[in-house]
């Protein structure tokens, strides 16, 4: 008895938990159309919405067969979609307004139909996933033929190759598989009476697709397909019971994928093998420095199946195919390796070796299995295509071997024919190894010309008098193209080392410099500058928090563009061009994932389909981008934190100094009011001082809670406000607002402009004013400007007892009030208020001495000039 | 006593109402109250007061609208209470039709001053003639001269202008608006700075290193030609 290891619990419990909240599935599983899938589908829908469950019904082909059609009565239907393609307007499942409608289980016929153009997914399949993942039940049907593993065996049995399939893993995440069965015989009475189709197609599928021999071989696909199934349904159920797993565990497949379009059966066939050993298996290719873009392309389709047959995809990049394939599988430790049968000719295998004899030899440990179709990786393309020399490579070669040839003119009588033979061949051998391989040929043929007109008797012509001469010429030809393939191989591999080499480098600088960075507007700019270099492409940079999308830097976005954006970033998968779903614009997309999840979406034109060693690099750069823009985000919300808890402590801080002085006046009032009123005996004179208390107390309260106003005042931003106004008009507005006898101003003849908000600095001026009354009654108050360099000053200068010592600096901290002896009534804002004005301004505030007695006080402001 | 100016107070607040009532009685006016701004407008015509104190944070109408909607049809002075701070609402009841306002905290000799010379003023627009003297200053309408002390001042046409804007509303507030459209014609409202500076060199030829008061800045809000006492 086995009990399950923690670890499996938490794989299941995995398992469950991605589960919940998403829908169940249910697949009416048939060998081929007509057997009556659709029928038991809405059979069971009906059968659901008699027990009172929310059925809606999303699609459904009845194919005028009236017994289905009596079935669909009753239902709640979705409207299907039109789409208008070209001339013709088509129906389709509407994925939106099902989504919209949230049923508790809605049915969807015809899993691998292909969506018209212009839909959100290119398949009824991702319809169907989108639904499950929105948590709603759906119950679809599916033939055999449509499954993807089992494309190639449905061609082979019925030469009918079909082209909308079903991934695999869509099928085993199924809840319930139902097998719908019918013998071929009763399939064939059916379609004879015409309930399978309606009329004349009746006899074409006869003929066709519908052959006994088709039929029963299908229907045992499909019936094998349903063991397997239920196969996994009783592994699972036997893992949940803890009961041991009846086969050795580690089986691993890989199969080595190349370029040839075999490839995709090659693959199908591991995906098979792989199912019935119930082994993880991965897909490998190995690209070599030679192969070509196209080469590529179709290894990545091929690498791209593999996936959605649930393979583990990888590229692997050496020259020596078997040694890394082998090395990668033991770091994998693969069990068996599976390749496709050799389709070339022996003599390719004996000329240059033979991949699947190599791998064969040196897999030690490793089965390795051969099945139909190609052997995969050593793609060795053709000789790449010449390419035509350039007039400066010619004249190069021309050069060279010219120069060889003058030093054998020189030495012609020291030196016999095998030594200017060898003269020419270094020639050849220099050349070969500067310059292209069709510039090397010439090299080749001109060392030959000049050696034979030159130097082989009958000299000065181009006729040969000995059938050995031509062996040196063959030879030296073979030498020149050997040097220059070799050197062309190494060229182009150290090109590719260093293309990597820059990509890498440049990734790096990108993360580097991001890094740097703390503002997210220059991270999104950065980011978009870089790839652009990177990638060669247009870029877009868009960020998207709570379900709104916000460009942050790059190409603008159509709203056909942002529509793709909303669903990569709901779905956090690409989407796009060169994607399956929404494939219609020019860009793909990448979700930008970080650690809080999809924080937005990268844009890329990439022009032509993207090739995966591109790909790749996106997906890089991608997360690189997310997890720099996310460190930003989080420091800018701390940021503003940090500030609202800075203004809330402020405000703190302020409200508990001021409770006590609001406390005190209103204390007086109260009792110099109560006493007015209850006090029968009082004198006229001691009402008036209690009436004169209350006014003088109130007075004070008010100029409280004033300083306290302009204070929020001050929270708003000044910089909005700010104008150019001359500085007689503050100094007279303040005065103004004083009103106090003995002011005197004095400004220069110039008049003084300066940027700022009127109202804050006529308030700061008055503050100073008003505490110059304060602190000096009755003196004289001087109010004085002057410019000094880039600032305007401004001061009011009084006779009164002047500063104590030290309270220059401090005199404008918040509630600093004079000590005893120079102290007057007054919360201590006023001087507060007006340094916070001249800061807010980019100014500062000041305060000395004065010489001859008294004080000054003052601020200067920066005059700013655009 | 019924020939006594009646005073319309609209105020929400009851113990500033009482507080008013009882100063305004005191000085010998006539008060009827209103404590929002429906009933503001439907007791202004129902008793055509000769002065309309308004506090504009009023809870059912804004206090602006109030003001347009009693303009509409009444020439009486209106004066809007409103505190610091809140100069743009000060702005808009002045363009709004509003003819002065007081900055609360205000004590009552400030208040009765200030509606004696919202009175006064309408008085005299009746008789408005040709002729303005604010102290020193002479201004000559007809013949566009401007004497200071019985020296001729050469003011520039925009300062003259500006002057003659201001001592038409002589003792009203002007607002930065109001003056930028008769000076400078409609929808001129980027030439503030140029307004600024064209007062400061009015004010420089006129108040002579601050020697005669004769106009107020109200920072934020616009300018006055203080009252000829």
């Amino acid at each position: 008895m086995h009990r399950p290891t923690p670890e499996e619990m938490l794989v299941r419990a995995a398992e469950e938990e991605a589960k919940r909240g998403k829908g169940h599935l249910k697949v009416f599983f048939g060998a081929a159309p007509g057997v009556g899938k659709t029928y038991a589908m809405l059979e069971a829908g009906q059968r659901q919405r008699a027990v009172g469950v929310d059925v809606v019904l999303g699609w459904v082909e009845t194919h005028g067969r009236a017994e289905t059609e009596a079935l669909t009565v009753g239902f709640e239907r979705i409207p299907p979609r039109r789409v208008e393609h070209g001339p013709i307007a088509l129906a389709e499942f509407d994925l939106e307004a099902a989504l919209a409608r949230r049923p508790a289980l809605i049915l969807v016929d015809e899993l691998p139909h292909t969506n018209a153009p212009g839909s959100t997914h290119t398949r009824r399949w991702q319809d169907v996933e989108e639904l499950l993942a929105a948590g709603i039940d759906v119950h679809t049907t599916l033939n055999v033929q449509h499954l993807e593993s089992l494309n190639d065996v449905v061609a082979q049995i019925t030469g009918v190759r079909v082209r909308e399939t079903v991934p695999d893993a869509l099928i085993d995440a199924a809840e319930v598989v139902e097998m719908v069965d019918l013998t071929p015989d009763d399939l064939i009475a059916r379609l004879e009476q015409g309930k399978v189709y309606v009329g004349d197609r009746a006899d074409r599928a006869l003929d066709g697709f519908f052959r006994r021999g088709n039929l029963v071989a299908l229907r045992e696909l499909a019936l094998r397909r349903a063991a397997e199934r239920a196969d996994a349904d009783v592994l699972s159920f036997r893992r949940d019971a803890g009961i041991e797993e009846p086969w050795p565990a580690g089986e691993r497949l890989l199969v080595a994928v190349g370029p040839a379009p075999q490839g995709a059966d090659l693959i199908r066939a591991a995906a098979r093998i792989a199912g019935r050993l119930h082994a993880p298996w991965i897909a490998a290719s190995v690209e070599g420095s030679s192969q070509t873009d196209t080469a590529r392309a179709q290894v990545a389709a091929h690498l791209t199946l593999a996936e959605r047959l649930g393979a583990e995809a990888v590229v692997l990049r050496s020259e020596r195919a078997v040694d890394e394939l082998l090395a990668y599988a033991r770091t994998r430790n693969v069990t068996r390796i599976l390749v496709g049968r050799p389709t070339h000719s022996v003599w390719r295998d004996r000329l240059s070796g033979s991949f699947l004899d190599a791998l064969v030899r040196s897999a030690q440990g490793i089965d390795v299995i051969v099945t139909t179709g190609e052997v995969a990786p050593p793609h060795r393309p053709p000789a790449a295509p010449l390419d035509r020399p350039t007039a400066r490579e010619v004249a190069q070669v021309l050069l060279i071997v010219g120069v060889a040839s003058a030093v054998g003119l020189v030495t012609r009588d020291l030196f016999d024919l095998a030594d200017q033979a060898m003269i020419h061949l270094l020639a050849v051998v220099v050349a070969a190894s500067r310059v292209g391989r069709a510039a090397s040929m010439v090299a080749v043929l001109a060392a030959v010309a000049a050696l034979d007109f030159l130097f082989v008797p009958p000299f000065y012509t181009f006729a040969v008098s000995d059938g050995r001469y031509l062996l040196s010429f063959a030879v030296m030809g073979i030498v020149g193209l050997t040097v220059s393939h070799l050197t062309h191989r190494v060229r182009s591999q150290a090109d590719a080392a260093l293309e990597r080499e820059r990509r890498t480098a440049a990734l790096h600088a990108m993360s580097r410099e991001l890094a740097g960075l703390n503002a997210p507007s220059e991270i999104a700019h950065s980011a978009v500058r870089h790839l652009r270099v990177l990638l060669d492409a247009d870029v877009s940079l868009v960020r998207a928090e709570d379900g709104a999308l916000e460009p942050l830097a790059g190409e603008a976005l159509g709203p056909r563009d942002l529509a793709v954006v909303q669903w990569v970033v709901g779905h956090g998968q690409p989407a796009g061009a060169g994607t399956d779903t929404l494939p219609g614009g020019r860009r793909l997309f990448v979700p930008l994932r970080a650690g809080s999840g999809v924080v937005g979406a990268l844009g890329l034109d990439l022009g032509d389909r993207p090739s995966p060693g591109r790909r790749a690099l996106v997906e890089v750069a991608a997360a690189t981008i997310a997890l720099a823009l996310e460190r930003a985000w989080l420091a800018e919300s701390s940021e503003t934190a940090r500030l609202v808890l800075e203004t809330e402590r402020t405000r703190t801080s302020l409200l508990s100094a001021v409770s006590h002085d609001l406390r005190t006046p209103l204390a007086s009032i109260t009792g110099a009011a109560g006493a007015a009123l209850t006090g029968t005996d009082l004198t006229a004179e001691e009402r008036d001082e209690l009436l004169s208390t209350i006014r003088d107390e109130g007075q004070r309260l008010g100029r409280l809670i004033q300083g306290l106003l302009d204070l929020t005042l001050l929270a708003a931003d000044p910089a909005a406000k700010m104008e150019w106004v001359p500085i007689d008009e503050i100094v007279a507005s303040a005065v103004d607002r004083l009103d106090a006898p003995n002011v005197s101003v004095r400004l220069p003849e110039p008049l003084l402009m300066v940027q700022m908000d009127p109202v804050l600095v006529d308030q700061l001026l008055f503050n100073l004013l008003e505490n110059a009354t304060k602190h000096a009654p009755g003196s004289e108050i001087e109010v004085s400007a002057h410019a000094a360099g880039d600032e305007v000053v401004v001061e009011v200068a009084d006779r009164g007892p002047g500063l104590p010592p030290g309270a220059a600096a401090l005199v404008f901290e918040r509630f600093w009030r004079a000590p005893d002896g120079h102290r007057t009534e007054g919360a201590g804002l006023g001087l507060a208020i007006a340094a916070a004005i001249a800061r807010a301004h980019g100014g500062r505030v000041h305060a000395r001495t004065r010489d001859g007695g008294g004080s000054v006080f003052g601020f200067s402001l920066p005059v700013r000039h655009e | 006593m019924n020939d006594q100016p009646l005073v319309l107070i609209v105020e929400d607040d009851t113990a500033l109402r009482r507080f008013l009532r009882a100063a305004l009685e005191a000085d010998g006016l006539r008060v009827v109250e209103a404590w929002n701004g429906a009933e503001a407008v439907s007791l202004a015509m129902q008793y055509v007061p000769e002065v309309v104190l308004m506090d504009l944070g009023l809870p059912d109408i804004d206090g602006v609208e109030v003001t347009r909607r009693l303009r509409a049809w009444m020439t009486a002075p209106i004066l809007v209470v409103s505190a610091r701070g809140h100069e743009r609402q000060k702005v808009e009841a002045l363009d709004a039709g509003a003819d002065d306002y007081l900055t609360k905290p205000f004590g009552v000799p400030e208040l009765v001053a200030r509606i004696r010379a919202a009175l006064r003023r309408v008085a005299r627009t009746a008789s408005a003639g040709a002729v303005l003297e604010v102290g020193a200053l002479r201004v000559d309408f007809e013949a566009r001269r401007v004497t200071l002390g019985g020296a001729e001042v050469h003011l520039t046409p925009l300062e003259y202008r500006l002057l003659a804007v201001l001592a038409r509303h002589a003792g009203k507030v002007v607002t930065h608006g109001q003056l930028l459209e008769a000076v400078w014609g409609p929808r001129r409202a980027d030439q503030a700075q140029s307004l600024r500076v064209h007062m400061t060199h009015l004010r420089r030829k006129l108040e002579q290193g601050g020697g005669q008061r004769l106009f107020a800045t109200e920072a934020g809000v616009g300018y006055r030609l203080l009252q000829p006492e």
